[in-house]
């Protein structure tokens, strides 16, 4: 009986993660201020949309270095040296949702949108 | 300890090491991180079946810190003990108020658990909480993988089961 419990849990959590999915591929935002985190800290903001050029932003601290690539409208982990290179395999990121994680190196990428962050500042005033 | 399951841990040491190690080298087939097979937990899910919890324990520990330092990555030690600590914790509870034959639920809730406390811990290194927009895809790897894991020692169980016990 317990046991049939555990199994309807299961299902359920896996059906509502799948659904959770696809409500975030539809509610993607769009914008395109990147963020670099460095052990939690905020060490960069780039506006993506105002980039000609690519260029390469090393984020070094202690023995963990990412090379981070800035193109315009994209920003990803070009070389690091962690041993799954998880971030690198990441690709490119152009949009919201998900975040470039470096678990090892405790580097984050993220995108945030540019307009309703300024929007809500001006609105707290 | 009976000098039996002292030897029996050392070869599941041994035998968990050797599947993190095959496991890492197969390529990656989605890039998120916390997505893997998990084939360690079959060792873990066999211990907690026909050994007792203190020497899968034992198991757990030297596994993770010994694949740490083949890995030489010390970073992902505080990723390794709470997720397989939690996914022990979780198994073990499950495991002493459900029947045997449930292995296929508990594995999945196993690596589920594991995932999420993952999670948690990358969130607190991090301090970035967009890290939790990862949690669906973890739940849903966690309980793939946990199926497969569960499925593993669920056969093992059923075609060798008694005479493991035998041997003990």
């Amino acid at each position: 009986m317990k046991g049939r419990i555990l199994i309807i849990v299961i299902s359920l959590l896996f059906v509502l993660s799948i659904i959770a999915l696809f409500i975030f591929k539809f509610f993607t935002p769009n914008s395109a201020t990147a963020e670099i985190y460095s052990e939690g800290e905020l060490i960069k903001t780039i506006d993506l949309s105002a980039i000609n050029e690519p260029y390469e932003i090393p984020v070094i601290n202690g023995e963990c270095e990412n090379t981070i690539l800035v193109e315009k409208g994209g920003i990803s982990v070009k070389e690091a040296n962690c041993p799954d290179e998880l971030c690198v395999n990441m690709g490119t990121i152009k949009n919201g949702m998900y975040p470039i994680v470096c678990l090892p190196n405790k580097v984050v990428v993220r995108i945030v949108e540019n307009n309703t962050g300024v929007d809500a500042v001006a609105g707290a005033r | 300890m009976k000098i039996k399951h002292i030897t029996l841990c050392g070869i599941l040491i041994a035998v968990s090491l050797i599947l993190f190690i095959v496991e890492n080298q197969l390529p990656t087939l989605i890039p998120i991180p916390g997505i893997k097979l998990g084939l360690s937990n079959i060792i873990i899910l066999f211990a907690l079946l026909y050994l007792s919890p203190k020497e899968t324990f034992l198991i757990l520990v030297s596994r993770i810190i010994l694949s740490a330092l083949l890995t030489s990555a010390p970073s992902t030690l505080l990723y390794s003990f709470a997720g397989g600590l939690g996914c022990l914790i979780a198994e073990l509870i499950l495991l002493k108020t459900l029947d045997k034959e449930y292995i296929i639920a508990i594995s999945p809730t196993g690596a589920t658990v594991h995932n999420i406390f993952q999670l948690v811990v990358a969130f607190l290194i991090t301090k970035t909480s967009e890290v939790f927009f990862y949690l669906p895809i973890l739940i849903i790897s966690g309980i793939i993988t946990g199926l497969f894991t569960g499925l593993c020692i669920y056969f093992l169980d059923k075609k060798a089961g008694k005479k493991i016990k035998q041997l003990m």
